[in-house]
C-alpha cells in the first residue's frame, strides 16, 4: 500500500547529537559534505515523505540562521529526490514581521509546499498575533501550515490551534502529534465542529489505529492523514506505524485516505508510478 | 524597630505582545525610559516598594538573534543606571537556543555588573534543563551570578521538575524559583522541589491563593526562602499589591516579614540592607 508520511524531520546529519542537542546549520559551502556524509534514507519504494527541518537549531543569528536553515532543506530534499516529493521550510515567530520576505523566498525561490511550525520550541504561542499575518501569507503564497499541537504544551495548546485555524476558514491546516493523548482526542470527538479545515495526522497515535475509526466518523474521513513524526533515520520506526494501520482492523478505503489518498489531495501529489495509489 | 524597606525582586522591562497596555519590545531608547520610569516608579511609591531588580521581559523579538539580546541587556544597564539607588539589580538574560554561543553574553554581563541571569523557558524554546541551561549555569557560577528561572503554571519547558533537576546538578548555587504561586499544582509542585533540594528559593509573584498559602510555604522552607516579587511589566498601573497584603496578612512575625519583603533578595543579590 502507497504510504505518504506528512510528518518527517531530517536529523542532525553527520553529527547525530549536535551541539548539546541543537542543530548548528552549517554555512552554506558545507552544504554538500554535510548532507553525503549524513545517513541515506532507505524509504520503502512505495513511501513518500513530507520533509521538514529539525525543530531546534542554534539561532544566534536571528533569521539568518532560520534562512540557512531553509536553504539545508531544500539541500537535503534535492538529496532524497524523489522520495521527498513535498519540502516545508520554518519562520520563527520571534522574528516578527521581518519573516515575512522569507515565507515569500520559500514559495518563489525554494519551491517549498508548506510551512512548518514548532511553536513548544519558538518559545511563542500558536495563537500569537504574527501567526495570523504569517498564515494568511503563507496561503496567499500557495504553502500549506502545518502546526504542531502536542497534548500538555501550553504554547501549542488545541484550543490556541483551533483559534488560529477558524481565522482561516478557507485554508487547509495540517495539525500534526494532537492525537498523541487520549484526553485531547476525546477533545477533538467533544467539538467537530472546531476549525473544521484542520487536517490531524497519527503521529504519536495514543491507543492505536483503532482510534481513527471514531475521529473519521466524526470528524470524517477526509480529515486524517498518516504522520510518522519520526525523523529521517528512523525509516523503521515510520514503516511500522504504517504498517500498524495497513494491518488494522480499518476499512480499506480509510485505511488508503489515511496512508496516502487524503495528503495526495492536501499537496496535489501524483500517483507513484507503477503502483495503485 | 525601623520600618520594613520592601524590596520587589520581579520586575520587568518590556511587556508581552499581544497583551493590552504592554509595551512591544525589549529595547527602549532615552525617552522610553524615562516615560517607563515615571509610571514604574509611581507605582512603587503607591505600593509602598523602595527597590526592586529589574529583568527583561522575555517576549521580546529578535530576527537579528544574539544582536537583539544584547540591545535588550543595555537597555536594562541604561535603565538602572537612571536611578541604581532604586534599581541595585539588575538581571539579564540570553537565549537557550543561541547554544553555547550565549556564554559569551553571560561573560559580557558580568563584566557589565549584572547580578543574574532571568528566563522564561516557554519563551524561549528549550526546557529548564536542556544540556544548555547546564552549561550556561555552570558558567555563571563561576561567574557567581543569581539564576531568575519562571516556572509559570502549564507551561511544560518550564515546569518545576525541571527546574529541580538543575538545581540538583549545582546544590551549592542558589536558584530562584518564580511564578508558581499563582496555581495550587504549581505552587505544591514548588514546595516539594524546595524541600528536596535546599538550594531553591521561591517567589511569591502573582500570588492568587491568599495568606493561608503563604503561611503552608514558610512552614514547609523556612521565612528565609521565601520572597517577593510583583510581576510588574513596563507601563502597567496597578493601585494594590496582593502579594504584599498577604504577607502583611499572615500573622508573620517582623524578623519573617523582613525576610520575606527584602532581606532575602538583598541578601542572595549581595546588596546592602
Amino acid at each position: 500500500m502507497n504510504v505518504f508520511d506528512i510528518h518527517r524531520h531530517f536529523a542532525f546529519g553527520p553529527e547525530p547529537s549536535g551541539e548539546l542537542g541543537l542543530l548548528r546549520v552549517p554555512q552554506r559551502s558545507d552544504f554538500a559534505g554535510w548532507v553525503k556524509s549524513s545517513p541515506d534514507v532507505p524509504l520503502a519504494a512505495d513511501s513518500r515523505v513530507a520533509l521538514q527541518p529539525p525543530a531546534y537549531y542554534v539561532l544566534t543569528q536571528g533569521l539568518e540562521d532560520t534562512r540557512r536553515l531553509n536553504d539545508l532543506t531544500r539541500a537535503v530534499a534535492d538529496a532524497l529526490g524523489a522520495r521527498a516529493p513535498v519540502v516545508l521550510g520554518t519562520v520563527e515567530p520571534h522574528h516578527g514581521e521581518e519573516a515575512l520576505a522569507e515565507i515569500d523566498r520559500m514559495a518563489r525561490e525554494l519551491r517549498f509546499a508548506g510551512i512548518a511550525w514548532r511553536h513548544r520550541a519558538h518559545g511563542t504561542f500558536v495563537d500569537g498575533p504574527i501567526m495570523s499575518k504569517y498564515v494568511a501569507r503563507a496561503a496567499d503564497r500557495g504553502l500549506v501550515p502545518l502546526l504542531h499541537g502536542m497534548p500538555r504544551s501550553g504554547n501549542e495548546a488545541l484550543w490556541r490551534v483551533w483559534r488560529l485555524a477558524e481565522q482561516f476558514p478557507s485554508v487547509p491546516i495540517v495539525v500534526v502529534g494532537a492525537l498523541a493523548s487520549w484526553d485531547q482526542t476525546q477533545a477533538i470527538l467533544a467539538e467537530p465542529g472546531r476549525a473544521k479545515n484542520v487536517v490531524y495526522d497519527t503521529s504519536g497515535l495514543a491507543n492505536g489505529p483503532d482510534a481513527l475509526l471514531p475521529l473519521a466518523e466524526r470528524l470524517g474521513p477526509e480529515r486524517l492523514v498518516f504522520g510518522s513524526g519520526a525523523h529521517c533515520d528512523e525509516p523503521l520506526t515510520a514503516a511500522q506505524l504504517a504498517g500498524d494501520i495497513a494491518r488494522s482492523s480499518l476499512p480499506a478505503p480509510l485505511q488508503r485516505a489515511i496512508l496516502w489518498d487524503n495528503a495526495a489531495r492536501l499537496f496535489s501529489l501524483a500517483p507513484l508510478e507503477g503502483k495503485r495509489p | 524597630m525601623s520600618a520594613i524597606r520592601i524590596f520587589d525582586n520581579h520586575q520587568h522591562v518590556g511587556g508581552i505582545p499581544g497583551v493590552p497596555g504592554h509595551h512591544p519590545s525589549g529595547v527602549l531608547d532615552a525617552a522610553q525610559i524615562e516615560m517607563d520610569y515615571g509610571v514604574r516608579v509611581g507605582v512603587m511609591r503607591a505600593l509602598g516598594i523602595e527597590q526592586a531588580a529589574l529583568m527583561p521581559g522575555h517576549s521580546y523579538p529578535r530576527p537579528k538573534g544574539l544582536a537583539d539580546t544584547r540591545a535588550v541587556n543595555d537597555t536594562l544597564l541604561a535603565y538602572q543606571k537612571r536611578d541604581p539607588a532604586r534599581f541595585p539589580a539588575v538581571i539579564g538574560t540570553v537565549e537557550p537556543r543561541y547554544g553555547l554561543d550565549g556564554l559569551a553574553e553571560i561573560d559580557r554581563m558580568h563584566e557589565l555588573g549584572f547580578q543574574g541571569v532571568s528566563w522564561h523557558h516557554r519563551q524561549e524554546g528549550l526546557a529548564i534543563d536542556h544540556p544548555v541551561m547546564h552549561a550556561f549555569i555552570e558558567r555563571m557560577q563561576q561567574r557567581g551570578m543569581l539564576p531568575f528561572i519562571h516556572c509559570f503554571p502549564d507551561g511544560d519547558f518550564e515546569a518545576v521538575w525541571r527546574l529541580r533537576h538543575l538545581a540538583e546538578a549545582f546544590p551549592d548555587m542558589p536558584f530562584l524559583c518564580m511564578d508558581t504561586a499563582a496555581h495550587p499544582e504549581a505552587f505544591e509542585e514548588a514546595l516539594r522541589a524546595g524541600e528536596a533540594a535546599p538550594n531553591i528559593h521561591v517567589d511569591i509573584t502573582s500570588l492568587g491563593l491568599g495568606p493561608d498559602w503563604l503561611r503552608r510555604m514558610v512552614a514547609a522552607l523556612g521565612s528565609r526562602r521565601v520572597i517577593l516579587g510583583t510581576n510588574l511589566y513596563s507601563l502597567q498601573r496597578p493601585n494594590h499589591c496582593k502579594e504584599i497584603d498577604a504577607v502583611q496578612q499572615a500573622g508573620f512575625s517582623e524578623a519573617e516579614r523582613r525576610d520575606i519583603l527584602g532581606g532575602n533578595a538583598r541578601r542572595l543579590l549581595k546588596l546592602a540592607e
